[in-house]
């Protein structure tokens, strides 16, 4: 029997029009099954009710499945896009979509943290000092924009009106903030640092470079330089012991320096 | 397979033991016989020479499955998803991606993609059941792991999906049917949850049960939609 049938024959022989109005509504039973306990003194002691919540249940799980996550890319699509083997026009849908899906950021963001540390690092690039300050001039400047700060607003749906934030950014480890830089892609997430109490640790991806390993991470409180770091081989870089302020991020390369700024911690 | 041939092999799999063991201890990335294997066993479709990969690193895949930030969520054996990502790289890896690995580096990370795609599967899964508990779940997760899923079973349930979505998308009448439909369905978020990501858009909770009352009660009625909903 279609749960549609099941809804209908419970309500069918419950609820005549008179009893109707003596029993909660569809919104309420719905309330109930996610936990609301404001009708359950009723419910509970109405068979009817119980009955037609039941049906309900039956109903939003067969939605539920059927559609949870339903727009995502597959998990291993999502990881080879993480280790940068997609196609141009792949990696431009993909990232379409991780900006505007939590979820999807959220594993992209485990990726990173998973694919971290695993593999055995090659020899830290070497210091950038003189050599840097020969090419500096040579070197393309992005400022990275951040992707996945959505606002919204009454009128549009999903996926529409979408607009990006003013003012500082803030990092509070709810998911990654993604940022555009052109070709390529810098996650950051922000992390109580367990070995530092009130302080936080930054752990970045740095997605879409064949080598990320020539970056370096500096980052920067106001005109002090306050932290460097490399960039490993998969591309991920982390910084410990950050007391909470605001900071702009440096990705420095001989040939180009993506900058993130106004990072809020 | 001919004494030779598997004598050649097992030489190979001997010389990437050791040539495995200096990438992990000197960062030695030059592992010619490690790819040969991989490469044998991919664009030659050689099950003798992925079954010595399988015994080469599978005690590294269990490592990683073990330090994975999500597997403690999935309630899994590690074994499982070390054969889940062995057999989805053998699946999934293409002779294009294979020709792709200049090093032992970039074969073992294809492999821990797939080390970490397996997890999220499982971790998406899970969470598509747990907002779709009743009594048959029980028997579905035992369904579930009775096989692992090949890729064209996936991909196929995915169209069917997509297809779903798509049909019931040109269902909703409002935009904020659309935002209900997508955060709670698609993104599976709680109704105290999209408030606060869109505020301003709802009055409170029990506007969007209303909402979300009236998609089921719409998505009920239309018969169309009972081949997804059945």
């Amino acid at each position: 029997m279609l749960s549609s049938d099941v809804y209908r024959a419970n309500r069918d022989a419950i609820m005549t029009e008179s009893t109707l109005r003596a029993h909660y509504s569809d919104a309420e039973l719905l309330a109930w099954l996610d936990g609301s306990r404001e009708y359950a003194e009723h419910i509970e002691e109405c068979e009817a009710c119980r009955q037609r919540a039941l049906a309900l249940r039956l109903e939003d799980n067969r939605l539920h499945s059927l559609l949870y996550r339903a727009e995502c890319p597959p998990a291993l699509t999502l990881a080879e896009y993480g280790i940068g083997l997609l196609s141009e026009e792949e990696r431009r849908a993909i990232r379409a979509h991780v900006d505007n899906c939590p979820l999807c950021s959220q594993e992209l963001a485990w990726q990173q943290q998973f694919m971290h540390s695993l593999l055995p690092e090659e020899a830290p690039a070497p210091s950038l000092g003189d050599q840097w300050q020969a090419v500096r001039e040579g070197v393309r400047v992005i400022v990275a924009q951040w992707v996945n700060r959505l606002a919204g607003g009454a009128g549009t749906g999903p996926g529409m009106g979408m607009q990006f934030a003013m003012g500082p950014m803030r990092g509070d480890n709810q998911r990654p903030m993604l940022f555009d830089a052109g070709e390529l892609q810098v996650t950051l997430e922000f992390y109580e640092d367990v070995a530092h109490p009130g302080r936080h640790q930054l752990v970045g991806l740095l997605v879409g470079e064949e080598d990320p390993d020539l970056f370096r991470v500096q980052l920067w409180r106001g005109k002090d330089r306050v932290a460097e770091a490399t960039v490993d081989e998969l591309g991920n870089f982390i910084i410990d012991n950050l007391p909470p302020d605001q900071y702009n991020l440096k990705l420095i390369h001989p040939k180009l320096e993506i900058q993130l700024n106004d990072l809020e911690i | 397979m001919p004494t030779l041939s598997r004598q050649y092999l097992q030489d190979l799999a001997d010389h990437c033991a050791e040539e495995t063991h200096d990438f992990f201890q000197n960062g030695q990335n030059a592992c010619a016989s490690c790819l040969t294997l991989f490469k044998r066993a991919v664009l030659e479709q050689d099950e003798d020479a992925w079954e010595l990969i399988y015994r080469q690193y599978e005690p590294l895949v269990k490592g990683w499955v073990l330090r994975h930030p999500a597997f403690l969520q999935t309630g899994e054996e590690a074994d499982f998803f070390v054969n889940v990502a062995f057999s989805r790289m053998w699946q999934a890896i293409t002779p294009e991606k294979c020709e792709g690995f200049n090093d032992i580096k970039s074969a073992l990370r294809y492999l821990q993609a797939c080390t970490h795609s397996a997890i999220l599967d499982s971790i998406r899964q899970q969470r598509s059941e747990w907002l779709d508990i009743d009594a048959s779940d029980v028997q579905r997760q035992i369904d579930a792991h009775a096989a692992i899923p090949n890729i064209e079973d996936r991909v196929q349930h995915r169209i069917y999906c997509k297809q779903a979505l798509i049909a019931i998308q040109k269902r909703m009448k409002t935009p904020k049917e659309h935002y209900v439909l997508h955060e709670m369905f698609v993104l599976g978020l709680k109704p105290s949850e999209i408030i606060r990501k869109h505020p301003g858009v709802f009055r409170d909770v029990q506007e969007i049960y209303r909402i979300k009352e009236n998609i089921l009660a719409r998505l009920r009625r239309d018969k169309e939609l009972q081949k997804y909903l059945a």
